[in-house]
């Protein structure tokens, strides 16, 4: 991770030559947003590892003589159109939702960045073959991809991890390329490839850890609308069934009680709005940080 | 000349695969076309269907030939002859169905694009005007919540509000200028919070430039500053952050036509998928990813005449 | 250079006129849609009314009908809307409130022997179009029905028609069949003129005999209105014009009716009946549909097999909690197949009730336990766990399964619940991939018992998910099949009922409900049980709409 930031830096002709991973720490406590940010993610990391633990009830026991109940002492939160806990769901939920998006964000990272990687270092009919074919997906818009797989994979937790991943993993196929096709052309990369190192070496030691930073600031970025996606398809009814605890599906299923009983839209609705806020912050942060020239705009 | 040339024939790809990619996604969806198609369409979701049915359907739309060669007939029909099949619910030709509901979705993709242009590039340069004082700090957190919120949360709040509270608007119906405002602006949100930052950040950058500092030392008024030009050099980006606003707009017609039951594609497309029209599934994303990359090319185009360092390889 | 200053004005003019070509490019293809669709009828454009449903004379009511209206095919696929909804069309024979059969445009029918029947045709019936309705359009229409409808050719099993006279028909069958006068009283076999199609055999507009007869339809706002048929031959009609709007989305119809937009509508979310009838000027009433949520059990799988267990499991559901707090009340606690109501159903069958003991007794004595202490039972180490699968095209469904695995689960039989599209269940049940699959069955497509009792409960019948045997069902069936007399007919039927309610291998959860929304203004409104959504009757009318 040595030259990361230097690399970055130099490369926009932005001189500071201390700004090393230290630095990269220094400047988030700089930074009361991001620093905010941060504390509410471990917050909600904090919770949703220890959902088992902090929720008062069973998310998926059933009272339906309680349900659709407003806040109340024994449910803080209120209870849903089955009864069930609405603070012990959104807690449970926070698990669901996170580690789908986590799961979708890592396997377009690791997807993304392999096949980046290879357009961008080999170049020639490799990356000619590769960049088509992230173009043509990129193309597709997102949300309508998604919605045609889904249809054919069916609901369920690993088929929508799967389906989000397919439609996100391009956009970071096409940066990673961007990246390569910058960092090969920098000094130390052209001698280690004059000093006769193997490709796989080069692309381990100095490409990798040169472009994965920004690779990391798109993933933060994506995070939340990975969120948003999965809300989305649970809306058009083909995200997951409405029993697995998670935001989206607690927001759509909920959607029928908002002028009865609107609490059970009003708190996975605003979980879900925090936690893409809080990565849109930490996104945002990082980018200003690693690129203070950025123009904003290429990453949404 | 040969950029040009490339940029169609990589459109032309790019439709071809997205079709193919449609279509084998369509027919791997388990259940079985023909008898989706007979319980969406004649017999009732929950009825039964008899072989005898589904053999009369399965041949009057030729259901049971291999895939690949299905598929080609398609393509040949379409190339060739124009005509990219029949729907099985409706009934109709799919270039018809796509003709009648088309400029439903346009007519709101574009409203919204207005929305999010006017109101994004003020609120931007506003803020950027306004760097650092609370009203900028508002804006921001304001439009913050605006992208993190899922879109048809947004869209019922937005009924409940100015519908059944305030009764300034209906909420179904299609046609008149007062029916597209709620769904317009519903889905320009998304938009307005992304025009808006670039616009500000751009601005910013902008307003730091020598030759407007010296403008301003010159003792031009802010607003003629701001107009004759930081706003030319601040544009490039915004133009760049429409064009992928589009992708988004598009996806979120789904959502937003669903919810107001506006007679657009995206509608059309959900609904389509349920009832297995293949021919209309096809048809609807053909239409969107051709409007997708027409978009996209404009955009390029637009930026190549603003700013002609860009060149294209 | 003024120009280049601002880019953005260009891109503004562009979209611009986008816009302006778009929205004059839809209202020009927009009348042309009209115009294709009913050339040669009184006209009214479809999205003025659309824009304005308030507007026009004060006799318009305005209906939130619960399907996209996708196409108006009155013999194909949308005679529910056409015939039921719109009332465009009629049936030859029409229903009671008891399911019994009554006279329409037939005013009555014989069975002659075995494979003939002879229809009595009302003489005084003209079509919209002014031509009289005879034997003749009778087997026009018939004929086409069978030929393009497979399902009502495999319900009618019609070999040939013959006209006796201008008012008497014969109709031969293939085999024995005598549910054929119900099969006339289902929608898509309601008598149309000849004109509603044109040289090509192409639908032209339906034109039938009905109290309201075809306006415009709208194909790009799927808006169908139609209007006043003031010869009708039932009388006087209430509505000078009715336009029906396809609103597919509960939520958004409650808000329609809500927000004044439309004056009658069906099925707004079942949470929200108690809230909307609460408002001034808005009424709601609950009513049963002929349809049931059923939950068939694979008998193929082992626990299911033994009736030791579908009966425990029957026990285990609380049905009447069901009704009220899943349902609201929009559906009632159900005992057989046949709404109480029906005059052929089994009166003496009582809903099982929730009896956990008897449960667990009936679960003992077939030998499951619970040995582990994990809260499930199990048999010779294998846990009484069961798959349930439903589908949310119903809104019903979903929660509805969610609420019974709660309830099994207290009787120690493990539930997992899974939300499917339905061409993924069709795949499961094609493999026998399943336990319990949650569904919610017409009962009365045809106002007939012997119709479901054949595809239910007959070995190897249509719709025997469960894979139900029982000799004893197969006969009486076969019996009743030859029997005229209805009342003896009945008997056999009831004998039935009461077998398969002992054996439950269809669990008979809840009758389906239907909500009626509609403004305290709209008089007139008669339910008809035996319509398959709902039924726009000639008597509603308006009183002074403000």
């Amino acid at each position: 991770m040595d030259n990361v930031f230097t690399n970055r830096l130099r490369k926009k002709n932005f001189s500071l030559p201390e700004a090393y991973g230290s630095q990269f720490v220094k400047r988030v406590f700089q930074r009361k947003d991001m620093l905010f940010a941060l504390a509410a993610l471990l917050l909600f990391a904090g919770l949703s590892i220890f959902a088992p633990l902090l929720s008062p009830y069973d998310p998926n026991a059933i009272d339906l003589k309680n349900k659709n109940l407003n806040p109340s002492e024994e449910h803080l939160l209120g209870t849903d159109y089955l009864g069930r806990d609405l603070l012990s769901r959104i807690l449970i939920g926070a698990r669901t939702s996170l580690s789908i998006a986590s799961g979708v964000v890592l396997i377009s990272l690791f997807l993304g960045t392999a096949t980046g990687c290879a357009a961008g270092y080999y170049g020639g009919f490799v990356d000619e073959s590769i960049s088509r074919v992230t173009d043509i997906f990129l193309s597709f818009p997102s949300v309508i991809f998604a919605l045609t797989i889904m249809g054919a994979l069916g609901a369920g937790v690993f088929n929508l991890m799967l389906a989000l991943s397919i439609v996100h993993w391009a956009k970071y196929a096409r940066m990673m390329r961007g990246q390569v096709l910058s960092i090969k052309k920098q000094e130390f990369v052209l001698s280690a490839i004059t000093g006769g190192a193997g490709d796989f070496y080069i692309i381990r030691k100095h490409i990798v850890p040169n472009a994965i930073a920004t690779l990391f600031v798109l993933a933060t970025i994506d995070f939340g609308h990975v969120i948003l996606s999965i809300a989305t398809l649970s809306f058009l009814g083909i995200g997951l069934p409405a029993d697995v605890p998670e935001w989206g599906a607690m927001l759509s299923a909920g959607k029928e009680f908002m002028r009865t009983a609107p609490y059970q839209t009003i708190f996975p609705g605003l979980a879900i709005t925090f936690i893409v806020i809080i990565f849109s912050i930490l996104g945002d942060g990082m980018r200003d940080i690693l690129d203070p020239n950025h123009e904003g705009g290429e990453i949404d | 000349m040969k950029y040009f040339i490339k940029r169609v024939g990589f459109m032309a790809l790019t439709i071809f695969a997205v079709c193919a990619l449609t279509f084998f996604l369509m027919n791997v969806i388990p259940g079985g076309t023909a008898k989706l198609v007979l319980k969406h369409t004649f017999v009732g979701l929950e009825e039964s269907v008899t072989d005898e049915q589904l053999n009369q359907i399965s041949d009057k739309y030729d259901l049971d030939a291999p895939l690949y060669l299905q598929f080609f007939r398609w393509i040949k029909e379409a190339v060739f002859r124009g005509d990219i099949g029949t729907s099985y619910v409706f009934k109709k030709p799919v270039l018809y169905l796509l003709a009648l509901r088309l400029p439903a979705t346009i007519q709101l993709a574009v409203m919204s694009m207005l929305i999010a242009i006017l109101t994004g590039v003020s609120l931007g340069i506003y803020s950027a005007i306004r760097e650092n004082k609370i009203s900028d700090h508002i804006l921001r957190i304001v439009t913050l919540f605006g992208v993190s919120m899922p879109g048809f949360w947004v869209a019922l709040l937005l009924i409940l509000i100015f519908s059944l509270r305030l009764k300034l608007v209906p909420v179904t119906g299609y046609g008149s200028l007062e029916n597209l405002l709620l769904p317009a602006a519903a889905l320009s949100l998304h938009s307005v919070a992304a025009v808006m930052r670039v616009t500000r950040t751009s601005m910013l950058e902008t307003l730091g430039q020598e030759y407007i500092r010296f403008a301003k030392a010159k003792g031009l008024p802010l607003w003629k500053i701001v107009s004759r030009h930081a706003l030319k050099n601040a544009m490039l980006p915004v133009i760049t952050v429409i064009g992928f606003q589009m992708g988004s707009l598009l996806g979120g017609a789904v959502v937003i036509e669903k919810i107001f039951a506006w007679p657009g594609i995206g509608s059309l497309l959900v609904d389509s998928i349920s009832a297995r029209d293949l021919p209309v599934v096809q048809g609807c994303v053909l239409a969107i990813v051709m409007m997708f990359l027409f978009v996209h090319f404009l955009v390029d185009m637009l930026y190549t005449h603003l700013d002609p360092r860009i060149r294209y390889g | 250079m003024k120009c280049k200053n601002s880019p953005l004005i260009i891109l503004l003019i562009i979209m611009l006129t986008c816009a302006v070509l778009t929205t004059s490019g839809c209202s020009s293809k927009d009348e042309n849609g009209t115009r294709d669709a009913v050339s040669g009828m009184e006209v009214t454009s479809g999205s003025d009314n659309a824009s304005q449903p308030e507007g026009g004379s004060d006799n318009t009511l305005v209906l939130g009908e619960m399907w996209d209206i996708e196409s108006i095919d009155p013999i194909n696929g949308d005679g529910t809307l056409i015939c039921e909804k719109a009332a465009i069309t009629e049936t030859l024979v029409g229903a009671n409130e008891d399911f019994s059969l009554k006279p329409e445009l037939a005013t009555s029918w014989e069975q002659l022997d075995e494979n003939t029947w002879e229809f009595k045709l009302r003489n005084n019936v003209t079509f919209h179009d002014g031509s009289k309705m005879t034997a003749k359009e009778v087997k026009f229409t018939l004929e086409k029905v069978i030929s393009e409808n497979s399902k009502v050719a495999s319900m009618l099993k019609m070999d040939s028609i013959e006209v006796v006279d201008d008012y008497t028909l014969k109709i031969k069958t293939k085999e024995i069949n005598p549910i054929l006068p119900g099969v006339l009283h289902y929608p898509d076999t309601a008598i149309i003129c000849p004109s509603s199609y044109n040289e090509k055999g192409e639908l032209v507009k339906p034109v039938g005999t009905g109290p309201y007869k075809f306006g415009s339809f709208d194909e790009q706002t799927r808006i169908l209105t139609v209007v006043k048929n003031e010869n009708w031959w039932g009388g006087k009609v209430g509505l000078d014009k009715l336009i029906l709007k396809g609103i597919p989305d509960p939520n958004t119809r409650a808000m329609a009716i809500e927000n004044g937009e439309v004056d009658f509508t069906v099925d707004v979310p079942y949470s929200e009946t108690d809230r909307i009838d609460a408002i001034d000027g808005i009424n709601v009433e609950k009513y049963k549909t002929p349809r049931v949520y059923k939950l068939d059990l694979n008998l193929k799988h082992e626990p299911l097999e033994d009736v030791k267990v579908r009966q425990a499991i029957s026990y285990a559901i609380n049905r009447s909690d069901i009704a009220e707090n899943v349902l609201y009340n929009v559906g009632e606690a159900a005992a057989g197949p046949f709404l109480p109501t029906m005059v052929w159903a089994n009166k003496s069958l009582k809903p099982y009730s929730q009896d956990l003991k008897k449960a667990d007794e009936l679960l003992t004595a077939a030998g499951w336990v619970d040995t582990d202490g994990d809260g499930i039972r199990d048999k010779d180490g294998k846990p009484l766990k069961l798959n349930l699968m439903t589908y949310a095209a119903r809104p019903g469904l979903p929660p509805m399964a969610e609420a019974m695995a709660a309830q099994l689960r207290e009787a120690g039989i493990g539930i997992e619940t899974e939300v499917m599209e339905m061409g993924s269940i069709d795949d499961r049940r094609e493999k026998g991939d399943w336990d319990l699959y949650l569904a919610a069955y017409n009962i009365a497509m045809v106002p007939d018992p012997e119709y479901i009792l054949t595809n239910w409960y007959m070995t190897n019948g249509t719709d025997n998910g469960p894979g139900y045997s029982n000799p004893k069902v197969d006969s009486l069936i076969n019996e009743a099949r030859k029997i005229k007399d209805l009342n003896e007919r009945y008997k056999k039927f009831n004998e039935v009922e009461a077998i398969v309610y002992d054996e439950q291998p269809m669990i008979i959860v809840a009758y389906y409900g239907c909500a009626i929304v509609k403004k305290d203004y709209v008089k007139g409104y008669v339910f008809d049980p035996t319509a398959h959504d709902y039924r726009i009757n000639a008597g509603m009318y308006l009183e002074n709409k403000s």
